[in-house]
């Protein structure tokens, strides 16, 4: 039960008979008159419990796409609803209007709209449905919460998809469709063809020239043979999701900067041709995607990665080729997505390396910090200066990092958030194009 | 499934949907009231207590007035006034003159006791005392009390002290020995008494010391008229010292009736000012209870929640550059000028060798020659930038910091060139 504006307003009108009928019984006619008014009010109020709901929502959505969540309010009870409803959702969820008058007369049933407009990915939950039902005269009001369970699973937004067509393109170059000439490791043999000016002589195959010898004595038909890149190959990605996943650069977690990498990343490679792990870990599995392709490996993906969020615990990076294993038994480009920071935070990382680089091809990718390297360039007055020279030590640190990860044999990618994926895009063509995969 | 939960409406269409679906959450009142059983019978409890205290403290409706009939505490007389009562003798308290007047049956069988120390009566109403009974016993009176009880009388002051009998007032000398605190009066001469009454009077002072009596009878045609300066014999707590007891029993138990009659408020007929409840209307006190009802309905208006808070766990995402600045704040704080130096020379000196085309792994050296060929300067000056310089204080560190700036944007230019 709560009381309306209304009934403050005519318990503060109660001073004129208090005045005019100087004292004791002037207050206490009014304060009779009120509860009256207020009693009939509340029992003519219909119930909110005599209400039921329906809660349609869309399973999934995008973060910063708006979906419309609707609410099916049938009226079961003995009198007409008429007050205020609201409609819970978890803060983040975004859901407006977060009020939405109602008036549903007995038997009847309304539906109410609500949009969402999630701005966090991750499971966003609607938990109840708070009805406040007025009488007619809007004095006071019944109040119920009716426990209505829903939930929109938000998935990452995958902005880098506008990197996608470029590196596309560039695939298509490195792929059949334009055939190299060239053999080389990482390459596989794809068709013979006639030999047309401009192909380079070494690609000729004398001995098809030789099959292909023309019985009628024409003029001879030399015969060339292309390659192209090897297709089926594994990459496995791995996401850091512990400790310094956390940390927020240019207003991105490196978590989310990690997943629009590595969606990316499978995007591509998945159109090239190769198998795609995903495994998102800190001291246990997060998420793992294996043995998705084509157009279910993204959705598999993007499900999976929705509702993690960092953990504040430090990566065990010994069971990483454990888990590298299990996947995959055979050589991969293995995908790590972690930070590189400090010498010290990355000793795990350092002593684990090794046994992965033995059997796969590794690459390294971590965020770099745009704000510490424009604090290098500050140098104003003598608390920018140290700042400077705090960021310059920050940035020894993490290229001592990365070297000491080359020499272990890996690859090392570092950019700052937007420009991560596509780096890492750039990374994992480049050594396709090598035929390292 | 909960007991609470209502009838499905519609339950084939959602028939896979969560038990807890469409459960109220917000208790109803009868189970609210069940709910908080506890603590309504532990409220009643208190109020009933509450109330029964209040009965059995207002049965005794004790008064805190010194000489006080009802008051039971040290400075109240209810106990003179209850002994009296057991000797027959009807103890009639009274707190204006009017009252006391409405009690006067039988003047010639009445002792009127009147106690005034706030001096709310005039002096009309004292003399219009003096004819309710034969015998007036007035309680430590002041100076001006005296004009109209006994013009013959002076104050003497406060006094106190163990008193033998010492005239022949019965109940002086039945009591024996008096101690008592109160006021001393004195037996002005004749001359001084500025109405000289006939010489009828008798006047018997009692109680002495040096010429200052603590009781004075004054016997006039059949009325007496008794000063009594040690209002403290008829305390509760002193009562019972010495002869008390006696000479406040024979004193006040010498007829039927005993009006005790403390002057009050009441006997204000004219008060100097009207008291605030009289100035102000009769609807204020109501008006203000109507105002602190409103506040609370509007504080019930704005305060009521629509439904419970929806609890959501945000994730902990920390800037990343934290480090670097905490980091600058140690070296501020350190005062590390040298420190933060080397580390922007490492910089400068990484970022040179990458300039001027120089391994990853080049000497500094090597890289201070490069720099000082490709901008035709002194090696040693650059050598002293780069390398040799310690700064001394912060605006040299500064100094030092824009030069290694100016210096890459040099060879950057040279390069350019």
């Amino acid at each position: 039960m709560t009381v309306s504006g209304r009934f403050v307003t005519l318990l503060a009108l109660g001073a004129i008979p208090v005045v005019w009928l100087d004292g004791l019984t002037g207050l206490l006619l009014w304060l009779a008159v009120v509860a009256v008014l207020v009693t009939v009010d509340l029992a003519i109020a219909g119930s909110p419990r005599g209400l039921r709901f329906d809660r349609t929502a869309p399973a999934r959505t995008r973060l910063g796409e708006t979906v419309e969540t609707f609410l099916l309010v049938s009226n079961t009870g003995r009198r007409r609803v008429r007050g205020v409803l609201r409609d819970a959702w978890q803060p983040s969820a975004g859901a407006g209007p977060s009020r939405q008058p109602l008036l549903i007369p007995v038997g009847e049933r309304r539906r109410l709209r609500t949009a969402l407009t999630p701005t966090r990915r991750g499971e966003r939950r609607a938990a109840h449905v708070t009805v406040r039902s007025y009488g007619p005269l809007r004095l006071a009001a019944r109040q119920a919460s009716i426990l209505v369970p829903g939930a929109v699973r938000v998935l990452p937004p995958f902005t880098a998809r506008k990197h996608l067509p470029s590196r596309l393109a560039r695939l298509r170059e490195l792929d059949g469709r334009t055939s190299v000439m060239m053999r080389g490791q990482g390459t596989e043999f794809d068709s013979l063809r006639e030999y047309v000016r401009g192909d380079d002589v070494r690609s000729i195959d004398w001995r098809a020239t030789a099959r292909r010898r023309d019985p009628g004595g024409g003029g001879a038909t030399l015969v060339v043979r292309t390659w192209r890149p090897e297709r089926d190959r594994r990459v496995v990605i791995v996401v850091d999701s512990g400790r310094t996943s956390a940390a927020r650069i240019a207003d991105e977690p490196r978590i989310d900067t990690s997943f629009e990498s590595s969606l990316l990343l499978a995007a591509l490679a998945s159109h090239a041709g190769d198998h795609v792990d995903l495994l998102v870990f800190d001291r246990a599995v997060r998420g793992r995607v294996q043995g998705a392709s084509g157009p279910q490996l993204l959705a598999r993906m993007v499900d999976a990665m929705a509702p993690i969020e960092p953990r504040l615990i430090e990566t065990d990076w010994d069971a990483i080729p454990g888990l590298v294993r299990q996947v995959t038994s055979h050589h991969a480009l293995v995908v790590l997505l972690t930070s590189i920071d400090a010498p010290g935070a990355s000793r795990g990382l350092l002593t684990m390396l090794p046994q992965l680089t033995a059997r796969h091809t590794v690459v390294v990718a971590s965020v770099a910090d745009p704000d510490v390297l424009a604090a290098t360039r500050e140098r104003g007055d003598r608390e920018q200066v140290y700042r400077a020279a705090a960021a310059e030590r920050a940035l020894l640190d993490g290229a001592r990092v990365a070297a000491a990860i080359r020499q272990s044999g890996a690859e090392v990618v570092t950019a700052p958030p937007a420009e991560l994926p596509p780096a890492l895009a750039d990374a994992y063509l480049a050594l396709k194009a090598a035929g390292r995969l | 499934m909960s007991l609470d939960a209502p009838p499905r409406a519609h339950s084939g269409a959602t028939a896979g949907a969560d038990a807890s679906d469409g459960r109220v959450l917000t208790a109803s009142p009868r189970r609210m009231l069940r709910r908080r059983r506890g603590l309504l019978v532990l409220a009643t409890a208190v109020v009933l207590v509450a109330i029964a205290l209040v009965i059995i403290h207002g049965s005794a409706t004790a008064s805190a007035d010194p000489l006080d009939v009802t008051n039971p505490g040290p400075s109240g007389a209810r106990a003179v006034a209850q002994v009296l009562g057991q000797q027959g003798v009807d103890v009639i308290p009274a707190d204006s003159l009017s009252a006391a007047r409405a009690q006067v049956t039988a003047p010639s069988d009445t002792t009127v006791l009147v106690y005034d120390p706030k001096g709310y009566m005039t002096g009309e109403q004292r003399r219009a005392l003096l004819g309710l009974g034969t015998d007036v016993v007035v309680v430590e009176p002041q100076l001006l009390d005296l004009d109209q009880y006994a013009p013959q009388l002076g104050l003497a002051g406060a006094r106190s002290g163990s008193y033998p009998a010492d005239c022949p007032v019965t109940a002086v000398q039945k009591a024996g020995t008096v101690s008592g605190t109160g006021l001393g009066y004195r037996v002005l001469p004749d001359a001084a008494a500025p109405s000289a009454s006939p010489s009828a009077e008798i006047i018997t002072p009692c109680l002495h010391s040096s010429g200052v009596a603590g009781l004075v009878q004054i016997a006039d045609h059949g009325r007496t008229i008794t000063i009594l300066g040690l209002g403290s014999i008829l305390q509760n707590d002193t009562i019972a010292q010495d002869g008390d007891a006696a000479l406040a029993l024979n004193l006040l138990g010498g007829h039927h009736r005993l009006i005790w009659y403390l002057s009050t408020f009441a006997d204000l007929q004219q008060g100097p000012a009207p008291s605030l409840a009289e100035l102000t209307p009769a609807w204020l006190t109501p008006l203000l209870t109507l105002f602190a009802l409103v506040g609370v309905a509007a504080m019930v208006w704005r305060g009521r929640r629509f439904g419970p808070i929806v609890v959501e766990n945000l994730p902990v995402v920390v800037r990343s550059s934290e480090t670097m600045e905490g980091r600058a704040r140690l070296y501020s704080r350190a005062n590390a000028r040298l420190r933060a130096l080397d580390a922007l020379r490492i910089g400068t000196i990484i970022r040179l060798a990458r300039l001027t085309g120089l391994p990853r792994t080049a000497a500094v050296d090597e890289v201070i020659d490069a720099v000082a060929t490709l901008l035709g300067r002194d090696r040693g000056e650059i050598a002293s930038l780069l390398l040799d310089t310690l700064p001394s204080n912060d605006s040299a560190l500064v100094q030092f910091s824009d030069q290694l700036l100016t210096l890459e944007a040099d060879v950057a230019a040279a390069i350019a060139a």
